[in-house]
């Protein structure tokens, strides 16, 4: 049986499947998790390198520890918080931590050709908002992803960060002001 | 930077859901009481409606992220194909060593003899253990690994924060040793000399004041 066996089947009935090592169900949620799972590394190791092996010992651990999963979670907070724990053990093994990018050190934007003011193109718009992005804490940066990307209920989103409830909700609101404000800064630093 | 746990300024309850009310993971009651709260605010509309963008504007920064090189994947099938074949040949190995055994041991009852030998040799095997426990109870040379008893186990969640370097002063300087971990939750568990219940609680009053690079601190219930 391949992996196509498996497109239509939940994540908790692949993860059971998983649990009883079907390495085809295993094949088929490692490409659903795969480029979530790296992109959220990245958001908290910042070494490409580095986030790729975080990825390989966070699936792995899935396929060894599938049957630990007890249901009380999405499928994807279990395998976020793996990942999670991979990537800071990662970080303290390699005696690396984050530093706040400021405005100014964030890449410059290519100087916009003269264009009508309506409206700014969606390109741009995409790379003002991952300049912006790229200013904020790794905390901010985060809890944005976990909530507008992998949209996870803000209960899972504490039990993954370890942090009450009320710190979730703050901490997105804050998150969300700062970039607010970041965007702001750009567009009127005239790079757009 | 850590944020309060609450506002500077007056933000409504209901204000403070909405990016789980666009995301459409509230409880039932809390989507309606948003629901009945929008009817009315106006701030909370635009806030809405500042959220939807973002969460555009956040999707297409997110789809347009560099992705993994496929080498991971090929790496980690490979490791779960290996584990899974050794698995399956351990298996098949395993069986015709296994019936040849069964059927020797099985002969050796065909004589009427037997099963009363066996139950004679089984009575004594038991007196003597019973005996060579009883001895080691009462011998003065005992020798134990680790840390020497009596010790016990704690559960401890270090601060995200935390260094190696760090870790290892704090256990060295509790003359423990990390024996366990890190568990899913990334938790480790320590073990650490204390002689009674009251030498117990004041390691563990003395780590949780390590608030820089521990997190949480519990004993390990037997």
């Amino acid at each position: 049986m391949d992996a196509t066996h498996w497109h239509d089947v939940s994540d908790p009935d692949l993860l059971a499947a998983v649990a009883g090592r079907d390495a085809a169900a295993f094949e088929r949620l490692y490409q659903l998790y795969e480029k979530r799972i790296y992109q959220y590394v990245c958001t908290l190791v910042y070494d490409p390198t580095l986030a790729e092996e975080v990825v390989g010992d966070a699936m792995m651990a899935v396929w060894r520890g599938a049957g630990s999963f007890s249901r009380s979670s999405r499928v994807s907070t279990w395998i976020f918080g793996i990942a999670r724990h991979k990537a800071l053990d990662a970080l303290r093994r390699t005696g690396r931590h984050h530093h706040d990018v400021a405005l100014d050190e964030a890449l410059e934007l290519p100087h916009a050709q003269e264009s009508p003011a309506e409206s700014v193109n969606r390109k741009q718009v995409t790379l003002v908002t991952q300049l912006a992005l790229q200013t904020l804490s790794r905390e901010h940066q985060e809890v944005l992803r976990l909530v507008f990307y992998e949209e996870l209920p803000y209960e899972e989103i504490a039990g993954l960060l370890s942090i009450p409830t009320n710190t979730v909700k703050t901490r997105v609101y804050y998150a969300k002001q700062r970039l607010k404000h970041q965007l702001q800064q750009l567009a009127q630093d005239e790079r757009i | 930077m850590l944020e309060p746990d609450t506002h500077d300024h007056p933000i409504h309850a209901e204000g403070a859901l909405l990016p789980w009310y666009l995301n459409g993971t509230l409880r039932e009651d809390e989507r309606c009481q948003v629901d009945q709260h929008l009817l009315s605010c106006v701030a909370c509309r635009a806030e809405l409606d500042e959220l939807a963008q973002l969460s555009m504007q956040l999707h297409e920064v997110y789809a347009a992220q560099s992705e993994p090189s496929t080498q991971i994947q090929r790496a980690v099938l490979a490791q779960v194909q290996r584990e899974t074949s050794e698995k399956r040949a351990k298996s098949v190995t395993g069986s015709p060593c296994l019936k040849g055994l069964d059927d020797w041991f099985r002969s050796l009852f065909v004589p009427r003899w037997a099963p009363a030998l066996a139950m004679t040799l089984l009575v004594a095997q038991l007196g003597l253990l019973l005996w060579s426990l009883t001895l080691s109870i009462l011998s003065e040379h005992v020798t134990t690994r680790g840390l020497g008893s009596p010790t016990v186990r704690l559960r401890v969640l270090f601060q995200e924060t935390a260094s190696e370097r760090q870790i290892r002063a704090l256990v060295q300087g509790m003359h423990g040793r990390i024996v366990d971990g890190p568990a899913l939750d990334g938790a480790y568990i320590m073990e650490v000399p204390a002689g009674d219940q009251s030498a117990a609680q004041k390691k563990v009053d003395a780590l949780r004041s390590q608030t820089e690079s521990i997190r949480t601190v519990e004993p390990v219930t037997p």
